[in-house]
């Protein structure tokens, strides 16, 4: 997902995007910061133990 | 009297039989000498003190690496006394004991591995970051695993840890280690680094990260690993093995993952940055827009004068040619019966003429031609 953010941002960093392409990619990057802020702030670790072969 | 008397094999059979009862495992620590290996199998040896030689008898699989004359060793065996060859123990298990030994291990075995370069740095992977599968690889009791779990914890969340349980000391501990590697590697959904860690200790309870099988282990797998073993002094061979070496348990974890805290504010910063970007172009199309309204106004207004100019031009050179003008300069323009004539042929005496002036007309009569 932040693979998909960086990705976001250097389109909007080459100058490249019309004004709706601009408008539509911003939006979908502010999605991303959404998610992963979630992701960070709820997600735990796993640990289990498992029998050696 | 009355002595048993033997036949010679019948007394080989009972020594043995006694030495089985009474000393089926004895552990002797001596220094090594007249070290030898036979075929690329056998390896024979003595272990000595002050006073006193033992003969010893193994297999190569047996040595943890390379040894020397003069190092001290720690061997358990079986005594026996072979029906041919004499006395000799018969190797269980064996390492270096003492510093001295340890380290002289340690150095002999570094050099083997290196010559085959199993230390290079190009064989170095990266360790993916963040993992979202690790394996670890230590006492489950230990304080190295409950410092590392800790500082996992709090920095990072969603990772999927497989603890292998296993000594990481005792002359069980590199059978175990190696054990764990392999069943990490031939797992169908095998993790995607495996950290293998202790905590500080002596050198003899850090031996199993100096033995030639873990070593080697460690280089074979194909998972990356990350190899911390807390140490005061000397890297072990684990670790120069490794993908990569953390100094300790806790530092493992923080090579591992992110910090969630400073991830969150690499993330605020992000979205400041899209705001930013979006104000940015939002202002270049304004300005680029205004351009264009500002240009398609100028080219419009140069158009609409140079065609203003182009009419002036040609209404002056049409006015060149106004007939009134050339009557203003006293010319006049001179009809008979309402046709203009331009030339005296064919006139006559008394033909009345008409003669248009600038202000009006004359009638005349030709009195002379």
């Amino acid at each position: 997902m932040s693979d998909q953010l960086e990705a976001i941002l250097a389109k909007l960093e080459s100058g490249e995007l019309d004004v709706d392409q601009a408008i539509e990619q911003y939006q979908k990057g502010i999605e991303l910061v959404k998610k992963l802020e979630k992701h960070l702030k709820l997600a735990e670790n796993k640990i289990t133990k498992v029998t050696k072969g | 009297m009355n002595d048993l008397v033997l036949s010679v094999s019948d007394f080989v059979g009972i020594l043995n039989q006694t030495l089985e009862n009474a000393y089926s495992n004895v552990v002797i620590v001596g220094e090594l000498s007249n070290f030898r290996i036979s075929k690329n199998r056998w390896v024979y040896f003595d272990l000595k003190d002050e006073v006193a030689s033992v003969r010893f008898f193994g297999t190569v699989y047996q040595l943890p690496g390379p040894l020397e004359d003069g190092m001290m060793l720690q061997v358990r065996g079986n005594p026996r006394l072979h029906p041919q060859f004499g006395f000799s123990i018969t190797i269980l298990n064996l390492q270096p004991v003492g510093e001295g030994s340890l380290r002289k291990a340690a150095a002999l075995l570094e050099a083997k591995l290196k010559s085959e370069g199993l230390f290079d740095l190009e064989r170095k992977r990266p360790l993916p970051y963040p993992p979202a599968h690790v394996g670890l690889i230590t006492s489950g009791e230990s304080a190295a695993y409950a410092d590392f779990v800790k500082i996992m914890n709090e920095r990072w969340g969603g990772v999927v840890i497989d603890l292998a349980d296993v000594q990481v000391q005792g002359e069980v501990a590199p059978e175990q280690i190696v054990r764990a590697i392999e069943f990490f590697n031939a797992h169908a959904h095998p993790p995607e680094v495996l950290v293998i860690t202790r905590g500080g200790g002596a050198s003899e309870d850090l031996a199993a990260f100096n033995t030639e099988q873990v070593t080697r282990s460690i280089a074979a797998s194909r998972i990356p690993t990350l190899v911390a073993i807390g140490h005061e002094v000397d890297i072990s061979l684990a670790e120069l093995a490794a993908d990569q070496r953390a100094s300790t348990p806790s530092n493992a974890a923080q090579l591992l993952v992110p910090d969630k805290t400073s991830e969150l504010q690499r993330l605020r910063a992000s979205q400041n940055q899209l705001s930013q970007l979006l104000l940015q172009l939002t202002v270049n199309f304004k300005r680029d827009l205004h351009s264009s309204r500002e240009r398609l106004h100028d080219q419009t207004l140069r158009i609409i004068q140079d065609q203003k100019n182009s009419l002036r031009l040609k209404s002056q050179l049409l006015e060149a040619f106004n007939p009134e003008r050339i009557l203003k300069r006293g010319y006049a323009v001179v009809s008979l019966n309402s046709k203009v004539i331009t030339s005296v042929k064919g006139r006559k005496k008394g033909e009345v003429l008409a003669l248009r002036l600038q202000d009006g007309s004359i009638q005349a009569t030709i009195t002379d031609v």
